[in-house]
């Protein structure tokens, strides 16, 4: 009886061995698909969150720590505290640094929400310092949504803000059409990214790039995608045709009208 | 001459009405209404966030969800399980079972097979309360989208805008989360057992399973101190940490999924089977002590 719970209890512990590889195995599986592994809690990220919240981090709850401390940030936005905001949306981005909304929605905090809180802000001395703060925080979103981008490359809807700041705040749309293409690409982005990068061309001059991304789009089978907005894409290539002056004999685009007759195919 | 009595079959049947048995009891227990009440109420409370974006809505609504199914999932196979031996043996129900024709492996089996159903009930019921949420959820986002797509104005269809929503609340890769949510859970269970076959009290066994919960999502770290320039004593502990406590930050994928990052179904079932095996050791070892003890 003896001998036979002494094999038992081998046997068990062979299987505790046997175990190790397997975490081992499964560690490197998520850590290069990025699923997490591996990051560990350092001393600064523990200061910085505070003890409640680094005990919930190491219990496995990143994603609720994240959340609280993305709602901390939230209530400095509605309290103007640009700089708390700031730290807060730091720290959320360093806790879940594949949290797309994260990026996205604190890039707007600085280029839209801040720049603009500080461009009105009656505490400093001239309007030129004002000006330049407001630059600074516009400038903080960019740089912000590009260390977004880099943490996800695979994400067009960074891509497709980045070019969304350089055309509403950097006032350079022809600046926001790599990027809007560069989103546009990934076969997962809305089909209104696409549109935005005519518009881009409309918007910086360059209508002859405006016309020739119109007929792209118009070529592209109109079956596979019902739900583009094809009879506004034949208005803005007509416009670019009466722009352009294309002689009529060679205009693509029907005349406008709602939900104009699309051709079959290419 | 030598007698020997016959040999005792392993039954399933048997260990079906220990199950059975055993899951009923603990369903009657106050605390596990408590538990499942607070449960509720903590999904329900994700949906005040109505003043966020629907992209911070939907992401809060499911860390929340699934962080509660996890917490609450773990409370109850801590907490039931810790107190299905002691209260067997306080009750004394445990002599005229063991008297009866019935194997002590199928005794433990039983009762680990019932607290696995009423898990697998628990996180089922929470995983319904979570998708009503997220369902209901979306109802509102896409009235508020078409109403804003059909502004004067504005270059986005309706259709674009309910399709990113539905992406993000109909995405089947939450089942992945719940599901290991809940082999987490089973290995909880079978910790928590395994510590009743010696433990003398609940509340040690509870806290023993608290700790080893913790140590579980600290596992890898200590796996690397074992390995570091620590002192041989810190070595050694964190060697045996190492050894003996489950990985149970494998299991966390949940935030990974809630972020819309590819899960592969490989990764799951390997992680799941990783899970099954740990649980399988534990109750093997708990198998084992609980045929030694003296009852």
């Amino acid at each position: 009886m003896r001998k036979r719970a002494l094999l038992a209890v081998a046997l068990l512990l062979l299987a505790f061995a046997a175990k190790g590889p397997w975490e081992h195995h499964l560690r490197a599986q998520r850590h290069a698909r990025r699923l997490g592994a591996g990051e560990s809690l350092s001393v600064e990220l523990r200061a910085r969150l505070g003890q409640n919240l680094a005990v919930a981090l190491l219990s496995g709850f990143r994603g609720i720590v994240a959340d609280f401390v993305w709602l901390g940030a939230h209530t400095a936005w509605e309290d103007q505290k640009w700089y708390k905001m700031r730290e807060g949306i730091e720290l959320a981005v360093l806790l879940q640094p594949h949290s797309i909304s994260f990026w996205d929605i604190g890039a707007w905090h600085f280029a839209w929400n801040a720049s603009y809180g500080e461009s009105v802000n009656p505490k400093y001395p001239s309007d030129a310092y004002r000006l330049k703060v407001q630059r600074d925080w516009i400038l903080a979103g960019k740089a912000f949504l590009e260390r977004g981008i880099l943490n996800n490359p695979e994400s067009w809807d960074l891509k497709f803000k980045l070019g969304w700041i350089y055309y509403q705040k950097l006032n350079d749309p022809l600046g926001a059409v790599p990027w809007f293409q560069q989103a546009e690409a990934d076969p997962e982005a809305p089909l209104y990214v696409g549109r935005m990068v005519g518009h881009m061309f409309v918007k910086g001059g360059r209508h002859d790039k405006a016309y020739a991304w119109w007929k792209r789009l118009w070529f592209e089978d109109h079956a596979k995608h019902p739900e583009q907005l094809w009879y506004k894409i034949a208005q803005w290539g007509r416009e670019a045709e009466e722009k352009l002056r294309i002689p009529t004999s060679q205009r693509v685009f029907p005349p406008v009208q709602k939900k104009s007759k699309v051709p079959n195919s290419r | 001459m030598k007698t020997s009595t016959p040999r005792l079959g392993f039954s399933f049947g048997r260990l079906w009405t220990i199950g059975r048995n055993t899951m009923t009891e603990v369903i009657r227990q106050k605390f596990f209404y408590i538990l499942l009440v607070f449960g509720l109420v903590v999904i329900a409370s994700s949906r005040f966030f109505a003043q966020f974006s629907s992209v911070e809505q939907i992401k809060f609504i499911k860390d929340f969800s699934l962080a509660a199914m996890t917490v609450f999932g773990a409370l109850i196979a801590m907490v039931g399980t810790a107190e299905l031996l002691p209260l067997e043996l306080e009750n004394r129900t445990i002599y005229p079972i063991l008297a009866k024709p019935v194997h002590r492996t199928e005794f433990l089996l039983g009762k680990f097979a019932g607290m696995a159903m009423l898990l697998l009930l628990t996180i089922l019921l929470m995983s319904l309360i979570f998708e009503g949420l997220l369902l209901s959820t979306e109802h509102q986002l896409l009235a508020s989208a078409a109403a804003s797509a059909s502004a004067p104005g504005a270059e986005v269809s309706a259709q674009e805008i309910a399709d990113q929503i539905l992406h993000q609340t109909r995405d089947p890769a939450l089942l992945k989360a719940i599901f290991l949510i809940g082999i987490k859970a089973l290995i909880v269970c079978a910790i928590s057992l395994l510590i009743s076959t010696f433990a003398t009290s609940v509340i040690f066994n509870v806290i023993s399973s608290v700790i080893i919960y913790i140590c579980g999502h600290l596992e890898a770290g200590a796996r690397q101190a074992s390995l570091g320039d620590q002192s041989p004593i810190v070595r050694g502990l964190m060697l045996v940490v190492a050894f003996f406590v489950p990985d149970l930050s494998a299991f966390n994928l949940a935030d990974a999924v809630v972020l819309g990052q590819h899960i592969p179904l490989r990764l799951v079932a390997n992680t799941a089977a990783y899970g099954i095996f740990y649980a399988a050791i534990a109750l093997a070892l708990a198998i084992l002590i609980f045929q030694e003890k003296e009852i």
